[in-house]
Parts: structure tokens; sequence; C-alpha cells
């Protein structure tokens, strides 16, 4: 009996073991995958509200997009991300609008048609891996964005196909100039303009 | 060794009925989630999809929305099951795995919001025998699972290793530097990007400007998350101190940035003791002890009671509650946090006090 209540404890401790061994290989794991890949999930682990929130040598940079339709009539409708991505919940949004800036820096002309799948594993299992934004890196991915804001202006807009699109960055400069007091001060950093039936077919 | 065999096996050993009365609270806030998360992903365009390493990255389209659907279906039955502790080892399993994949789901857009620690609760403690008080499982013999407080250790490890890691990113992303505010910084992307705004995240902007201030802020929060991993050898006790002054942490992260972290207050809450609640009491107001020739039905009807309640309660209550219900755990987990620090302080003296009030009141009964 007390055999047998010994062999429990026993297996019990390997159990144990076992799970503490898991949770550690865990950790380590997520550690590579995330210095590699990006955070994965699930991860153990909290937002680490990186960098420096934006500011350096006591200003605080932040950057702004504004989204202005242009109708075949001249209405205009001048919007932020935040009321283009309704569809997406709260902080979602934030995330998702990194797709609009990155409109900003694409080689357009040197662009694929199709994602190239490199031939690491990574790529060959996880196939689905920041799939969005390597589609970015293809003509047909970027033709879909553009096919989406179109329609979004549509929906938006209420008044058919918006013909034209702006796409301002700013940048917005917060100044801790003389300790107690904040500057403002706002600069167009970028500016993008989409022709939706010319760039679409392109 | 031994030390590890010690802190593994007996630091963190807590009453088991109050495990069980957490596993209750637990299951309530799985049902609270069921039905309804993940719902908006039908309207959002597969052109954004674009998931993390994880089980959605191994496709190259969205789930379903129809699988989402029966995930939440999933999730109400296994999370009702849990409050009432039946099969509670299997439907702790299930709910933490189906909130995983429906969390995962949605954090295939590039967002990923951080309430691991409140998904990994039932995985971890389906081992603990947590359900074999306050439970259907109780009655049954061969349901019941030997108590441990292993996984209450491992928990415990989890919530310390999450706290360190956000430490951890800050130590190694300049929060230390102090050329930088970057509290002050985050303070305001939330305020002019996120439209996050409070009236004490105004006050801050508007006047609270001091470098030194906020480089102090920055060196707080850092050395409070790293702290954390070495609380965790100071077993339950530590951890618990630990817990407490985190709940303040939140709340005015909420008051500042107002991001909800209650969340990760719900997992805290593993460390509670629930003595203070009249158990025999809790156990007739959940129809238990009636139950305790329970038919393989009755489990079931009391799950679709359960289902039926939270589906009426969603569909009187508005969103707007819903979020007031939130904003009430982080407030009332700074009030259980501040009463029970109170106590930790003052119950030396009140114990020094009531002895001299009793020698006082014995000398005075003796004299006359």
């Amino acid at each position: 009996m007390q055999q047998s209540k010994k062999q429990r404890n026993m297996s019990e401790r390997k159990r144990a073991q076992l799970a503490f061994f898991i949770a550690i290989v865990a950790f380590g794991l997520q550690y590579i995958i995330s210095a590699n890949y990006g955070e994965p999930y699930p991860a153990i682990k909290m937002p680490g509200f990186k960098g420096d929130g934006g500011s350096n040598k006591q200003s605080i940079t932040l950057n702004r997009l504004k989204f202005i339709y242009h109708w075949e009539n001249g209405d205009l409708l001048n919007i932020t991300h935040l009321e283009l991505l309704s569809e997406f919940p709260g902080s979602h949004k934030h995330a998702v609008s990194h797709f609009f800036r990155k409109l900003f820096f694409l080689p357009l002309k040197q662009m694929p048609n199709e994602i190239i799948l490199k031939k690491n594993k990574t790529d060959l299992i996880f196939r689905g891996y920041k799939l969005g934004e390597r589609r970015l890196q293809t003509k047909q991915g970027v033709s879909d964005l553009l096919k989406w804001l179109r329609k979004r202006g549509k929906l938006l807009g209420g008044k058919g196909n918006p013909i034209r699109l702006e796409i301002k960055w700013y940048k917005e400069f917060w100044q801790n100039k003389d300790r107690f007091r904040l500057s403002k001060s706002k600069k167009l950093f970028k500016k993008l303009e989409l022709n939706f039936s010319k760039d679409i077919e392109n | 060794m031994k030390l590890l065999d010690l802190l593994i096996f007996e630091s963190f050993k807590t009453k088991y009925r109050d495990l069980a009365i957490y596993r209750t609270i637990i299951g309530l806030f799985f049902l609270k989630e069921s039905i309804g998360k993940g719902y908006w992903l039908k309207n959002v365009d597969s052109i954004f999809f674009s998931p993390p390493i994880g089980l959605t990255a191994l496709f190259t389209t969205p789930f379903p929305h129809s699988l989402i659907v029966i995930l939440n279906i999933v999730l109400a039955i296994s999370s009702s099951a849990l409050i009432i502790g039946w099969f509670t080892k299997a439907n702790s399993l299930i709910t933490g795995f189906a909130f995983m994949t429906i969390n995962s789901c949605m954090y295939s857009y590039g967002k990923i919001n951080h309430d691991i620690l409140f998904t990994l609760t039932p995985i971890v403690l389906a081992f603990s025998g947590w359900g074999n008080n306050l439970s259907l499982d109780k009655k049954s013999e061969h349901k019941a699972i030997k108590e441990t407080s292993w996984p209450i250790a491992l928990m415990s490890l989890i919530i310390c290793v999450a706290m360190f890691t956000s430490g951890w990113a800050k130590l190694n992303s300049g929060w230390l530097n102090p050329l930088t505010y970057s509290a002050q910084g985050h303070l305001f992307i939330n305020y002019f990007v996120h439209e996050r705004t409070t009236l004490i995240s105004e006050l801050l902007i508007n006047h609270v400007t001091s470098p030194i201030l906020w480089e102090l802020i920055d060196w707080l929060v850092v050395i409070f998350e790293l702290s954390f991993i070495l609380c965790w050898f100071g077993g339950l006790r530590l951890f618990r101190l630990w817990c407490s002054f985190a709940c303040f942490f939140h709340l005015a992260i909420f008051l500042t940035f107002k991001i909800n972290f209650s969340a990760n207050i719900i997992a805290y809450t593993i460390c509670l003791r629930y003595s203070w609640i009249p158990f025999s009491r809790v156990e007739n107001a959940l129809f238990l002890k009636t139950l305790k020739d329970a038919k393989p039905l009755n489990p079931m009807l009391i799950i679709s009671l359960l289902i039926s309640l939270k589906l009426i309660l969603q569909a009187t209550i508005p969103g707007r509650l819903t979020s007031f219900f939130n904003i009430g755990i982080i407030w009332g987990s700074s009030l259980l946090a501040l009463i029970w620090l109170c106590k930790q302080i003052l119950a030396p003296k009140l114990k020094n006090f009531q002895k001299k009030y009793r020698l006082v009141t014995s000398l005075i009964r003796d004299r006359f």
C-alpha cells in the first residue's frame, strides 16, 4: 500500500518535472521565434511597449495618416485610419494601418506578380506567415489593396466609386521645450496619390 | 534540487476549496467571453490576413466564420461545465484550447492582445484537482483527480515570466535612457493617435511635464516588471504581494493609457484566499447539494440553463455595461489589494491592541 503511494508520488513528481521542462523549453523557443520572426501566438509574453514611445532627445514623434477620397463631381471625403478601418475592433486598427504606410515605400515597377516562396522550412510549414504583408510585395497584392480602398470609399462616401485617393502621412512633433511647456508642430512627411482606374490595372 | 522541489510542491500550496471557487469564477469569465467572440472577423477582408508564427500561419486563408461559431459554442459548453465542475479536467483543457484557437484567428491580422495568462490558466490548472470541490465531480470518485500544488507553482511562474518579458523588452529598448521619457511618449501615442483619452491622461499631458518625474516613472516600471521573476522564489505569499502591486499598476495603466488588463487580473486571483466566502451557502446557492445523485441529464440541463442565461444577459445588457464590468474588475481588484495590504500592515498592530485591550478590561474587572 505504502509502496503504491510512493510510486504514485514519483509519477506525480515526473509529471510536474515534465510540465516545468515543457514550460522552460517554450520560454526559450518563443524567445528565438520572437527574435527571428516577430512575436508568435501563443507566447508567454506581455506587451513590451517597446522603443521609447516615439520620444527622442526630449521630443516625441507621432505618425498620422489621412485619407482623402475624390469623386468625379468634385466631392471629397477626408477620414483617418480609425474611420477607414471601422470594421476592425479598437487597437487592431492601428496594427492594420501599417499596410497603408507600406504603400509609400513599395518599388512598384520591380514587383513580381506572385509571392516567391523561399525554400526554407519556415516558409514551407507556416505558409500563411505574414501573408498579407508579403502579398504587398507583389503587383497582385497591391492591386487587391487598391480595390479594397476603392470599395471602402464607395461604402463610406455613399456616392459611387471614387476616382482618386490621396494618402497623407503627417509627422507630429511634441517638444518639451522649457521643461513645463509642450509645443506641437506638424509636418507633411509623405504624400501618395492613387488613381483608381489607372493604378488598379497597372 | 531540494529547494526546487520545495518551491514546486510546497511553496504554492493553497486550500483546494479556494481553488474550486477560483475555478467557478474563471469559468464564469470564459462563459461571458463566449458566443460572440471573434464574430467581427466575418466582416474583415482577407487581404489583411497576416498571421504571426502559430496555428493560423499553417493556413493561407482565414478560418471560415462557421468554425468560429462552432468554437464559440464549444467554449460556452465547456466553460459552463467548468463552472459546475463536471468532467473538470477535460473541460478545463477544452475551454483553454477553444479560447486560444479563437484568439489565434483574431490575432491573425497583425495585432496580438496579451490575454495569454487568462487563456493558459484552465490548461495549467486542469491538473491541479481544482474540480474536486464545489463540483459534480466530487460525487463521482473516478472523475476526481489527485490534488497537487505544482500547477499553481507553474501558473505563477508563467505569470512572473510574462511580466519579466515586458520589463526585459523595456530594458532593451531605451526605457532607462535618461534622454528619453518612454512612459510619456506612450501616453502621447495613446492620447493623440489611438484617441484613448481619460481625465487623468489629460491632466498628465497638460500639467506633468517634469522630465525627472517621467524618467522616474520609466525606471519604476522597468524595476517592478523585472522583479516579478524574483518574487516567484518567495512562494505564494510574496507572489500575492506582487500581484497586489500589479493590480495598482494595471489601474494606473487604465487611468492613463485606457488599456484594460482585466484578463490579467483574473489570472492573478489564483493567489487569492476565498475563505471569507461562506462555502456551504455558495454550494447551496448553486443547487449542487440537490444534485448529489445527479443523473447524466442534469448537468446538461444546468449547462443549457447557464448558456441561456448568458444569451439573455448578452441580448439585454448593452455593450457599454460589459465594458463597465471590465472597468469594475480593475477598480475592484485595486480596492481588494488595498484592503489586503492594509490588513497585512495593520494586523500585527491590531493584535497588539487587542491584547492590551483585553489586559486592561481584565484588570478593570478584577478591581471592581
